[in-house]
């Protein structure tokens, strides 16, 4: 019986130990590289936020011209604002807290991207349902001028 | 006795050099995409937090860099001080991905390092058994895949419960934030134009959407049993790809650094298709490596 105990257990830590592993890393290190949870999509609130960047002109300037992604802008939205620590979703931001973290988006994207624009406005577009349709937000967050 | 161990060792290694080159050659370009990104790691996070890795990524740090990663990957590929060399992969993926993570883009892109870890236990653990480090070079890495889907689940159990599923309706907005990231990247408005009809489809199709998304919760639950057989894990790997491929229809979203390990490790295609190559040709090759061991 002990032999076969020790067996199963023999087993079960070559077949699982290593996934074990990568569990406790997660309950000890939280989100830190390479440990997560992967909490993608793991809930569906009533909102979801896109980014864009306009010229003095308003024209959309594209996120490939910056050699990003609107995806990783997204992204950079909820690090600057975990960084600043400012709750956000909902769209529960104040204005004063959408120009801090626009302005915190900005100095990031220009610190690795030359600026071929003069000037740039950041814009939030959020969606949201209400009376079972869905309807979007947009909102200025902050503006940028080459000096 | 002695012969069919010599047979499975020589199915495992070819497994194993089918899995290991594009995994390598992968990684190697991931790692120097994101060198070439000239980040400045401005919210610094995990290593970042306690080393200066702005030092990494410029002058000497990145020549050190380029150089440490293309020996590590040589290395690699020759099989050579595999313990050290899995573990220095592992260390520089660490270093690379959380300076990706502290320019405030988080790609989530650990179980990729992990792997490089899950191969070191391999050859630390069982060394001096050369069918064992054979075997579990290969299932260690499919642990480090797998365990990331099965986290992935219980997160969603944990954030919304059983209901996971049926709450999918507000998916869509979700949808059109992917699809206007991608608009707004290219300017392309044929991704808007998809994303309405994607938005509508959905709408009307709740019950396949609630099934869609029972079936994925369901898939990421379960994902550790594939770690059991190798010949399952493949199976396995397929329907996490048709997973895969639904999502990036359906949302536009392809997480690269997770989808492609497990293609990888648990499908492993260019293994398959010198299998099922050898096959038509009736040829004896290896087939019991898809076998259980």
């Amino acid at each position: 019986m002990g032999n076969r105990y020790k067996k199963f257990l023999e087993w079960g830590i070559s077949t699982f130990g290593v996934a074990l592993l990568y569990i406790i890393g997660v309950l000890l290190f939280n989100e830190t590289h390479p440990f997560s949870r992967f909490p993608m999509y793991s809930n569906f609130p009533n909102w979801s936020y896109s980014f864009y960047l306009t010229d003095e002109a308003n024209e959309i300037i594209p996120f490939s011209s910056l050699e990003t992604t609107g995806s990783s802008v997204g992204h950079l939205y909820g690090s600057v604002s975990d960084e600043l620590n400012i709750p956000y979703g909902s769209f529960r931001e104040s204005e004063e807290e959408l120009q801090q973290i626009g302005d915190r988006m900005m100095f990031v994207l220009l610190e690795s991207n030359e600026l071929k624009y003069k000037y740039i406005n950041l814009y939030r577009k959020g969606f949201y349902y209400q009376n079972d349709s869905i309807h979007d937000l947009t909102v200025l967050m902050t503006s940028y001028e080459r000096h | 006795m002695n012969v069919i161990k010599n047979i499975r060792i020589r199915g495992l290694d070819k497994e194993w050099i089918f899995l290991k080159i594009p995994l390598i050659c992968f990684w190697f370009g991931i790692f120097r995409h994101i060198l070439s990104k000239n980040y400045k790691v401005p919210i610094p996070s995990g290593i970042c937090k306690i080393v200066n890795c702005a030092n990494l990524i410029e002058g000497h740090g990145l020549f050190f860099m380029i150089v440490a990663s293309s020996l590590l990957c040589i290395m690699y590929l020759l099989d050579f001080k595999m313990k050290w060399t899995t573990l220095g992969l592992f260390s520089l993926s660490i270093i690379v991905f959380t300076i990706e993570d502290s320019s405030g883009i988080l790609n989530r892109s650990g179980t990729f390092s992990f792997i490089f870890l899950a191969q070191s236990f391999a050859y630390w653990i069982n060394g001096s058994n050369l069918l064992k480090l054979k075997y579990s070079r290969i299932q260690y890495s499919i642990q480090a895949v797998v365990v990331g889907y099965f986290l992935s689940g219980c997160s969603k159990l944990l954030d919304s419960g059983l209901s996971w599923p049926s709450d999918g309706s507000r998916i869509t907005l979700q949808v059109l934030k992917s699809f206007y990231y991608h608009y707004y990247t290219t300017l392309d408005s044929t991704e808007l134009v998809k994303a309405y009809e994607i938005v509508q489809f959905l709408t009307e199709s709740q019950n396949i959407l609630v099934v869609l998304l029972a079936g994925s919760l369901t898939l990421e639950l379960f994902a550790l049993t594939a770690a059991v057989n190798k010949s399952y894990a493949r199976f396995y790997g397929i329907a996490l790809l048709l997973m895969h491929i639904g999502i990036y229809y359906f949302m536009d979203i392809l997480i690269v650094s997770f989808a492609v390990p497990m293609v990888f490790v648990m499908i492993n295609p260019f293994y398959l298709a010198v299998f099922l190559y050898d096959k038509m040709l009736k040829k004896p090759t290896f087939p019991h490596t898809l076998k259980s061991m």
